[in-house]
């Protein structure tokens, strides 16, 4: 088979760069259902085929439009002059669907006529770095949308929201815990071999999952620009229910006597009391702050609070990681440099990530355990 | 061949309804209702009963996600097993649970002979003490089986990717089985049918993700909202039928209008209780004249105080301006 032959072959390699999970299967149950009969009808009936198979969630669902509408597009444009196109979804502008054929000297690029659902695909789904690079590749050359751009493509987002959520995954801590109502075959048979005859079966706990997460974030001052990226941390650890029984708070700069259940530095909790109700060595903690990195200075004052705020902690949590939003050249010289001394700090990237949690899981051994 | 030829055979077709006044019931002893779907849910249903991948169901509380598997099994009569998750289960449960206590039981009562014969020589099969899951009687039935997986985002986040093996290579080990090790495997004798439902309170991994089908169960429009009334209550008038939806649509739009995308709406599943009790309670004239001067019966609608308190006095006060 030519690959140009393969149907939705382009739509398909622009949906897995946009990040959807999509492999090689995923593209041939399409031509399965093809095959059968499915979707053939129309374009409507194609694009209700093709969201089946590969959409799993409403944003995706928006992505997968966009693509397809331009798709679709691209494909009026090749047919272009006599054909009148068909209108794409009962929702659209007809003038997005019908692009100006014939009376331009240049042809004109597919970007151009989609500008419009770009925008509104910005809108809704503002932070995710796909529709960024989507935005990005698609408005080259052109200068209809210059603000939204800019804004675009000036935002830091070193790790999107999938990878962090497969991240969290990782963090788990298996126990056995709650009622018993699972039996341990070899401890009754081991009794029954002492006793002679099955009095009672010795129960166990089942086996749970019990990471526990204290999620530190830095709020405000130097942190701002990271506030997106803080807010996306947190609504991945709480959606990926890897937090137990702790939970999220917020500090300025350098946890002291106080921390907030709130990013507006509300709900203040003095740290004993959130330390007091830590399970004895289960908890694991970490911290999201740039620890000075960001304004570049050195402050002797910040990096002994911090040091101090650890020595209390030792009792309690089990293990600390520290992301740091600053990429690692630029701790040189800054109360961070100092910090990374003794908690081990990562920048945020996907592999910073990873290894912060692998950290957590108690699984990087080159660095000084803490408890 | 046959089994192919026997596949390409299964079409649903969301029109094959039980009938409401025959108080026709499953095996399982549970009461029947019609379920009218629309197309594209159809044609979702469709690919997964001939894609063989699992159908990922996703939709506001009580837009019939739950529902849907039990009526593509009685329309085309195939055998049911739902599976229902609960937040301590695991992907094994499903499978089977081996009786290691009453297989100990056996085993101290066998020497003092106070077991009949017939059972000792049933002790000796190995498949005894195993107690098939829902997917496990679903493997070894040779007919497919629907096979609802419901709520599965209330377990532990590993429960999706400690399935994925089952549900891909269609295959399981029972391992206490005393037999070889290839009779240790079971088959599925026929590709189940799978529906798995999610209310979206965790995510779901993206590797479980990757092997379903998805679809979205809209609210129905008007017109199916017409429908599913009518098939639920063949013998009331339509008009009347029709006015009560038309309130309840009117207070749907009204919760929309506040609550955006945040917060409960009122769902086709209370449309129907509330059709219910308004029909079972008042007479039918009754029923039109008060109905547009105050929402009769809001408990059956309105589940939270708050919305009690805006929507009640809201349906009432229109009236009188």
């Amino acid at each position: 088979m030519i690959v140009e032959d393969l149907p939705l072959l382009g739509l398909f390699i622009k949906l897995r760069e946009a990040g959807l999970p999509l492999g090689i299967d995923e593209y041939r149950l399409l031509l399965r259902a093809l095959q059968s009969g499915f979707g053939i009808n129309d374009q409507n009936a194609l694009a209700r085929l093709c969201r089946t198979l590969w959409v799993k969630s409403p944003e995706e669902a928006r992505l997968f439009d966009y693509y397809f509408e331009q798709m679709m597009a691209q494909l009026d444009i090749n047919q272009a002059d006599s054909t009148i196109a068909e209108p794409l979804t009962p929702a659209h502008e007809p003038s997005t669907a019908t692009p100006t054929t014939g009376s331009s000297p240049k042809p004109p690029k597919p970007g151009k006529t989609k500008l419009v659902s770009s925008s509104k695909l910005i809108l809704k789904m503002e932070d995710e770095i796909q529709v960024a690079q989507a935005v990005r590749q698609d408005s080259q050359g052109e200068d209809e949308i210059p603000y939204s751009r800019f804004i675009l493509t000036d935002e830091y987002f070193p790790v999107t929201r999938r990878q962090m959520k497969q991240s969290w995954r990782y963090l788990r801590r298996m126990v056995r815990e709650g009622p018993l109502e699972e039996l341990d075959v070899p401890a009754t048979v081991t009794k029954i071999g002492q006793q002679g005859v099955l009095l009672a079966p010795v129960l166990v706990p089942r086996r749970v999952n019990r990471a526990e997460l204290i999620l530190l974030i830095d709020q405000d001052g130097s942190m701002v620009p990271f506030h997106a990226l803080s807010r996306r941390l947190a609504e991945t650890a709480l959606r990926g229910g890897r937090l137990g029984k702790a939970g999220i708070y917020y500090f300025h700069n350098c946890p002291v006597e106080y921390l907030y259940h709130h990013p507006t530095h509300q709900e203040a909790e003095p740290i004993h009391r959130v330390l007091d109700r830590l399970y004895f060595g289960q908890t694991t903690l970490l911290i999201f702050s740039d620890a000075g990195a960001a304004r570049g200075s050195f402050n002797p004052k910040r990096v002994e609070l911090t040091n101090a705020f650890f020595e209390r902690l030792k009792q309690k949590v089990r293990h600390v990681a520290w992301l740091n939003p600053i990429p690692r050249s630029r701790w040189q010289g800054t109360s961070a440099n100092e910090i990374a001394r003794f908690v081990p700090m990562f920048e945020v990237s996907r592999r910073g990530l990873d290894d912060a949690i692998a950290v957590l899981r108690g699984r990087l051994v080159h660095f000084k355990k803490l408890a | 061949m046959a089994k192919v030829l026997n596949d390409n055979r299964l079409q649903y077709t969301g029109k094959i309804q039980p009938k409401i006044e025959e108080n026709e019931r499953d095996k399982d002893g549970q009461l029947l209702y019609p379920y009218l779907p629309d197309e594209n849910l159809v044609e979702a249903v469709n690919l997964t009963i001939q894609l063989k991948r699992p159908l990922l169901l996703k939709g506001e509380p009580g837009c019939g996600k739950t529902r849907l598997a039990r009526a593509v099994a009685y329309e085309l009569e195939l055998p049911y097993e739902a599976w229902y998750i609960k937040s301590t289960g695991r992907a094994q449960d499903g499978l089977y649970t081996y009786d290691t206590v009453g297989r100990l039981r056996d085993a101290q009562l066998a020497p003092t002979g106070r077991i009949s014969e017939e059972k000792i020589t049933r002790m000796d099969d190995p498949f005894t003490y195993v107690q098939w899951g829902p997917l496990g009687k679903a493997f070894r039935n040779d007919q497919r089986t629907v096979l609802l997986i419901d709520e599965i985002d209330k377990a532990d986040i590993d429960f999706p990717n400690d399935l994925l093996r089952e549900l891909d290579e269609l295959w399981f080990e029972v391992n206490e089985a005393e037999v070889s090790q290839s009779e240790k495997k079971i088959y599925a004798n026929a590709v189940p049918i799978v529906f798995i439902t999610s209310n979206d309170e965790k995510d779901l991994p993206d590797a479980f993700l990757r092997r379903c089908l998805f679809h979205y169960i809209e609210f129905p429009n008007r017109e199916r909202l017409i429908m599913i009334v009518k098939a639920y209550f063949p013998h009331s008038a339509e008009m009347l039928l029709e006015a009560i939806i038309d309130r309840f649509l009117e207070l749907r739009d009204a919760m929309r209008k506040d609550k955006r995308d945040i917060g409960k709406l009122v769902s086709t599943s209370e449309l129907i209780d509330w059709v219910a009790i308004l029909l079972s309670r008042f007479p039918d004239d009754e029923i039109l004249k008060r109905l547009s001067k105050e929402l009769l019966c809001p408990g059956v609608l309105l589940k939270s105080w708050d919305d009690y308190r805006r929507y009640v006095p809201k349906f009432h006060a229109e009236v009188l301006q």
